[in-house]
C-alpha cells in the first residue's frame, strides 16, 4: 500500500498453518515473526492460537498473513481437519536438538496433505523449518540430505531458524508467501480477496446459506 | 462424614493465604540474581506442608483480627487428617525431575539441550526466575532484559501472579472482613457435617459455592466437593507408590516439555525446576501410571497447576483424578472426542441462549472447537481473570460441567451478544481475536457469576442435547471410538453415586459381591442408614439409566444404577444424566469399555484405621474384592471391546470409590472370576500381578464374547433378582426407618425438591 495508488492495491488474506511436534517452538516462531519478541514464558498451546501479520509486500500488494498456531500434541491431531480448513500454506517445524521431532515431520506433512488441498488439487505450499538452530551442537553439514528430504516429502524448501536469535524467520515467511502468491496468479482476481481458495464445496455452500442472516 | 477437621479460618485480611506474598509456596523463588535483600529474606524456604496447612494464620502474618471460632482444634485436626502432607524433604529423589534423569530411559540417546538446561537449573535446587522481567501481557513484553532490575521489586498479586495477563492489577474490592469471617464459620460448620449437608441441604451448599468459597478454606472445600478427599483417605500410600514407578518415556517426555509452560507468571511455576514445576511433574506423571490408557494430555497441566496452587501434590492428584474421571470424563483421552462432542452441544445451546452470537459464529464458519477447546479443557483457568477463575471453579466443583457450559455461553453473550459488538467483528479473525483476548473489564467477577447463575442451562438440557449430538455424530462420523465413563454433574451426583454404592454393599443382601465385608468404621452404620432413602429415591433420578448402555464407565456405576433400578428398564439407551428423569435414549458416550476404575490401591480401604474411616467405607472397602472383577468382566454392553482397554494396566490403577458396583452385572459367574482377579490386584509382587492379570485378560475376552450372548438373558434374570432384593431392602427400611432416622423422609423430600429445582 505504501505510496502506490490505493485503487490498484491488492489485498490478500492467507491462512498459513504452523504445525509440528510439541515444544519445537511453533509459538515462539510466530511471536518472533509477528511481534519481534522472544520469551521463555510462553504457555503451551492448547487447541489452536492465532496471530496476524500484515505485510506490505510491494507497492501494489498488501498481504495479511493469518498464522494458525496449532497444538503439537498428537491427540489434538484429531481436530486438525477443522484447523486446516482453507489454509493456503504451511510451516512444518521441528527442533534440531531433538531427532524425534524431525522424524515426525513426515507424519505432519502427510496429515496436512491428506486434509487440505488447493483448489486445483495440489498440496498446499509448505516450508520446513529446522528451529532452535542456535542450540545446534555439531555443525555438521547435511544440506544435501535436507534438500533431498524436502524434495521427497514435497516441501518447497527448508530453513534453519532460531526464534530466539531471530535467524531466518522473516526469510522463511517471505519464501512461503512468494510461493503462495505464485499459486495465486493462476486464479482470477475477484477471488483474491478473502476466502480465495475453495477447498471444500460444502463449506462454500454452507456459507452462502448462512450468509443471509 | 465422620470427622472433618476443623480448620481455623484465616483472617480475611490475609487474602489468599496460599499465594500471600509473605509466604511464597515455592521456597525456590528467590534467586541469586536480582532480588534485593529484603525480598529474599521474606522468601526464606518454607516447607510446603506448612504453607498449605493454613499456616498462614500463625506465621508471620500481619493478621489483624485473630479470629478462629475454634482456635484450638484446627491445626491439629488438619494435621491428623493430612498426615502425609508431602514436603520437599519427604519426597526426594525418584520422583523429582532433577534426579529423575529422564533422558536415560528414552530411546533417543542425545539429550535435548532444552531438557538439559532444565535439569541444570533444577539441579541448582533453587530454580531460577529467568528473565521474568517485562511481565507484560502474556509474555509479550517479557524478554527484554533491560528491565530485569525492575522486576526484583515487583510483588505478586494476591494470587501469586508476578505478571502476565492474569495478574490482578488493583485490589479488587475484598469481601468485608466480618462477612468473610462469617462465611468461614459457616463453611467450617459444613465441613463438620459434610455428608449431611450434601444430603439434606445441598441447595445451601450450592448457594455458598456460588457466593465464593473463602480462600482460606478453598482447598479443603474443593476436596470435599469433588469427593477426592475420600479417594485420598481410601488410598493411603497409593500416590507414593505411583511415584515410585518409572512411567512411560513417551509421556514423561511430553510432560517435561510442558512443565515450564504452565502459568509461567505465577510465582509457583515461574522457576525452572522449582517446586511448583516439580510437583506438577509428580502428579502428571502419576496420572499416566494411574491411568496408562489415558496417558497425558497437555490440557491437564493447567488444571493440575491450579490445584497445586491450593493443595499439596497428593491431594491435588486425587482431585485431578476426580476431574478427569467424574466431572469431565473423556476430555483428555486420546481422540478428544468428548470435547468435540461438547463443542457441538455447546454450539447448540448457544443457539438457544444467544441466537445472535450463534448466527455470527455460523456466518464466519467458526467451529466451536476453535475457541472452546481451551476454555473447557482448562476449565477457564487460562481465560478469565484469576478472581473469576476461582469463583468458577468453586461452582464447578459443586455443580459440575454445567458451569463450564454456562461460563462459555456467558462469555459469548458478552462478546458477541449485541449488534454493536458485532459491528466491529466483521471476520473470522477479528472474532477469534476477541474471543481469545477477553478483556477483564468485560467480565468482572460479580457480573460473570451473576450471569452464570441466571443462565437457564440445566443438566437435563445438556444431557438431552448430548443425546442429540451423539446421534448426529454417529450419523456423520460413525461410532465414537472412545467411550468414557458417565459424566457426573457435580457434588450431588458424585455423592449419590457413592451412596448408592454404599447402600448396596451395606444392604447385606448382595452377598455375591464377594466375601469382603465392608470395613468397619464409625460411618458404616450411617452409610447404610443413609443409603436406604437414597435407594428408594434413586428411582426417579436414574430413570434413564437403563440396561443397554448403562454399563459403562470406569466406575461401572451405570451398571450399579441399573441394578438398583430393575424396574426401570424400558429406556433403550442409557443416559448420562442422572438427575432429572430423562427421556429414553441417552448419550452414548458412556458405553465406555475403558475401565478406569479398578484398583490396586484398594487394599488401602481395609487398612484404614477406624478413625480415618469415612462414610464411604462401605464403598471404598470393597474395591479389593470387587473392582478387579471389572477387569475380568467387561461391560456386557461393550460391543467391540478393544484389547487396549483390558490391558494389564488395569492392575496398576486405583479404584474409584465406587468401583465396587461393577460386578453387579456379572452376578452369576462373576464370583469365580473375581477371585483370581482380586488376588492379582492385591498381590504384592508386580510380576505376579501382571501374570495373573494377563490370565484375567484372556479370560476376560472369552468371557466377553460369552457375555454378549448371554447379556440379555442375564439382564432379565438380574432384574428379576434385583427387584426382589430391592423389595427386601425397602421392607427393611420401613422397619428401621422410623427409629433410625426420623427426619429421613423429610430430608428425602427436601432432596427431591432440591434435585428438581436444581435440574429445573
Amino acid at each position: 500500500m505504501a505510496g502506490g495508488s490505493v485503487f490498484e492495491c491488492k489485498e490478500y488474506l492467507f491462512k498459513v498453518l504452523v504445525i509440528g511436534e510439541l515444544g519445537v517452538g511453533k509459538t515462539s516462531i510466530i511471536k518472533r515473526y509477528v511481534h519481534q519478541l522472544f520469551s521463555q514464558h510462553y504457555r503451551a498451546t492448547i487447541g489452536v492460537d492465532f496471530a496476524l501479520k500484515v505485510i506490505n509486500w510491494d507497492s501494489k500488494t498488501l498481504v495479511r498473513l493469518q498464522l494458525w498456531d496449532i497444538a503439537g500434541q498428537e491427540r489434538f491431531g484429531n481436530m486438525t481437519r477443522v484447523y486446516y480448513k482453507e489454509a493456503v500454506g504451511a510451516f512444518v517445524v521441528f527442533d534440531v536438538t531433538r531427532g524425534s521431532t524431525f522424524e515426525a515431520v513426515s507424519k505432519w506433512k502427510h496429515d496436512l496433505d491428506s486434509k487440505v488441498k488447493l483448489a486445483n488439487g495440489n498440496p498446499i505450499p509448505s516450508v520446513l523449518l529446522a528451529n532452535k538452530c542456535d542450540q545446534k551442537k555439531e555443525s555438521s553439514n547435511n544440506t544435501a540430505l535436507m534438500d533431498n528430504f524436502c524434495k521427497e516429502t514435497g516441501f518447497l524448501g527448508w530453513f534453519e531458524t532460531s526464534a530466539k536469535d531471530n535467524i531466518n524467520v522473516d526469510e522463511a515467511a517471505r519464501f512461503l508467501v512468494e510461493n503462495i502468491l505464485a499459486n495465486d496468479k493462476g486464479l482470477p482476481y475477484e477471488e483474491s480477496n478473502g476466502d480465495r481458495i475453495k477447498l471444500d464445496q460444502e463449506t462454500v455452500a454452507a456459507e452462502s446459506k448462512s450468509g443471509c442472516c | 462424614m465422620a470427622e472433618i477437621s476443623t480448620l481455623s479460618p484465616s483472617p480475611p485480611a490475609l487474602g489468599e493465604h496460599h499465594a500471600a506474598p509473605s509466604i511464597p509456596p515455592s521456597s525456590s523463588v528467590h534467586t541469586a540474581t536480582n532480588i534485593p535483600a529484603p525480598e529474599s529474606a521474606r522468601e526464606m524456604p518454607t516447607p510446603k506442608s506448612y504453607l498449605y496447612n493454613d499456616k498462614a494464620l500463625t506465621e508471620n502474618t500481619p493478621a489483624p483480627p485473630p479470629l478462629s471460632p475454634k482456635p484450638d482444634t484446627p491445626s491439629e485436626a488438619w494435621k491428623a487428617e493430612l498426615p502425609s502432607t508431602p514436603t520437599r524433604a519427604e519426597h526426594p529423589s525418584p520422583t523429582v525431575p532433577l534426579i529423575h534423569e529422564p533422558e536415560l530411559p528414552l530411546p533417543r540417546p542425545r539429550p535435548a539441550p532444552d531438557t538439559l538446561s532444565y535439569l541444570e537449573s533444577a539441579s541448582l535446587m533453587s530454580g531460577t526466575l529467568e528473565s521474568l522481567s517485562g511481565l507484560g501481557e502474556d509474555g509479550s513484553s517479557v524478554g527484554s532484559d533491560s528491565e530485569i532490575n525492575g522486576m526484583a521489586v515487583r510483588r505478586t498479586d494476591k494470587y501469586g501472579f508476578l505478571g502476565g495477563s492474569q495478574y490482578s492489577e488493583s485490589a479488587e474490592k475484598d469481601v468485608r472482613v466480618d462477612v468473610a469471617r462469617q462465611r468461614e464459620v459457616k463453611w467450617l460448620d459444613m465441613f463438620h457435617n459434610w455428608d449431611k449437608w450434601i444430603k439434606h441441604r445441598f441447595q445451601k451448599v450450592k448457594l455458598r459455592c456460588r457466593k465464593g468459597i473463602p480462600s482460606s478454606l478453598r482447598a479443603k472445600a474443593w476436596q470435599l466437593l469433588s469427593n477426592s478427599q475420600e479417594l485420598l483417605d481410601a488410598n493411603p500410600g497409593k500416590f507414593e507408590e505411583l511415584e515410585r514407578e518409572q512411567g512411560e518415556a513417551k509421556w514423561l517426555d511430553i510432560i517435561e516439555k510442558d512443565l515450564h509452560r504452565q502459568f509461567p507468571f505465577h510465582e509457583m511455576f515461574a522457576a525452572r525446576g522449582g517446586h511448583g514445576q516439580q510437583d506438577l511433574y509428580r502428579i502428571l506423571k502419576a496420572y499416566t501410571i494411574y491411568r496408562p490408557d489415558e496417558g497425558y494430555c497437555q490440557a491437564q497441566a493447567p488444571v493440575a497447576a491450579v490445584l497445586l496452587m491450593h493443595m499439596p501434590a497428593e491431594q491435588a492428584f486425587w482431585c485431578l483424578v476426580q476431574i478427569c474421571e467424574k466431572y469431565l470424563p473423556g476430555y483428555y483421552s486420546a481422540g478428544l472426542e468428548a470435547i468435540q462432542l461438547d463443542g457441538e452441544i455447546f454450539f447448540s445451546l448457544l443457539q438457544r441462549t444467544c441466537p445472535m452470537a450463534y448466527r455470527h459464529l455460523k456466518k464466519f464458519k467458526i467451529d466451536p472447537i476453535l475457541y472452546m477447546t481451551e476454555w473447557f479443557m482448562c476449565i477457564f483457568s487460562r481465560t478469565l481473570p484469576w478472581a473469576s477463575v476461582l469463583r468458577v471453579w468453586d461452582m464447578f466443583f459443586c455443580e459440575g460441567v454445567k458451569i463450564v457450559f454456562r461460563v462459555g455461553l456467558v462469555l459469548l453473550k458478552q462478546m458477541l451478544g449485541s449488534v454493536d459488538k458485532l459491528r466491529e467483528l466483521q471476520g473470522m479473525y477479528e472474532t477469534m481475536e476477541r474471543l481469545r483476548n477477553i478483556s477483564p473489564d468485560t467480565i468482572r467477577e460479580d457480573i460473570l457469576v451473576q450471569e452464570i447463575i441466571i443462565l437457564p442451562v440445566t443438566e437435563g438440557l445438556i444431557e438431552r442435547e448430548c443425546r442429540i449430538q451423539v446421534r448426529k455424530w454417529k450419523e456423520s462420523r460413525g461410532e465414537l471410538t472412545h467411550q468414557p465413563g458417565r459424566r457426573l454433574h457435580g457434588t450431588r451426583a458424585i455423592f449419590e453415586y457413592k451412596r448408592r454404592a454404599a447402600s448396596i454393599s451395606s444392604g447385606g443382601s448382595f452377598s455375591f459381591l464377594g466375601s469382603q465385608i465392608p470395613p468397619p468404621g464409625p460411618l458404616r452404620a450411617s452409610s447404610s442408614l443413609l443409603s436406604l432413602p437414597g435407594f428408594r429415591r434413586s428411582k426417579a433420578p436414574f430413570h434413564s439409566q437403563t440396561k443397554k448402555g448403562s454399563f459403562s464407565g470406569p466406575s461401572g456405576m451405570e451398571g450399579l444404577m441399573h441394578q438398583s433400578q430393575p424396574a426401570v428398564t424400558s429406556s433403550p439407551e442409557r443416559g448420562l444424566s442422572h438427575k432429572p428423569p430423562i427421556p429414553p435414549g441417552a448419550g452414548q458416550r458412556e458405553q465406555a469399555p475403558h475401565i478406569p476404575s479398578t484398583l490396586v490401591g484398594g487394599a488401602a480401604g481395609s487398612s484404614r484405621g477406624p478413625a480415618q474411616a469415612t462414610e464411604d467405607n462401605s464403598a471404598q472397602g470393597q474395591p479389593t474384592a470387587v473392582a478387579p472383577t471389572q477387569s475380568t468382566a467387561p461391560p456386557p454392553s461393550t460391543l467391540s471391546p478393544s484389547p487396549k482397554i483390558v490391558s494389564e494396566q488395569i492392575t496398576s490403577t486405583i479404584p474409584s470409590p465406587t468401583a465396587n458396583n461393577a460386578p453387579l452385572l456379572l452376578i452369576p459367574d462373576s464370583k469365580k472370576e473375581a477371585v483370581p482377579a482380586a488376588d492379582a490386584t492385591t498381590g504384592e509382587e508386580d510380576v505376579k500381578k501382571k501374570k495373573k492379570n494377563k490370565e484375567g485378560k484372556k479370560k476376560e475376552k472369552e468371557e466377553e464374547k460369552k457375555k454378549m450372548k448371554e447379556k440379555k438373558e442375564k439382564e432379565k434374570a438380574e432384574k428379576e433378582r434385583l427387584r426382589k432384593e430391592k423389595e427386601r431392602l425397602e421392607k427393611e427400611k420401613k422397619k428401621g426407618g422410623k427409629k433410625k432416622d426420623k427426619g429421613g423422609g423429610e430430608a428425602e423430600d427436601k432432596n427431591g425438591d432440591a434435585a428438581a429445582r436444581d435440574s429445573a
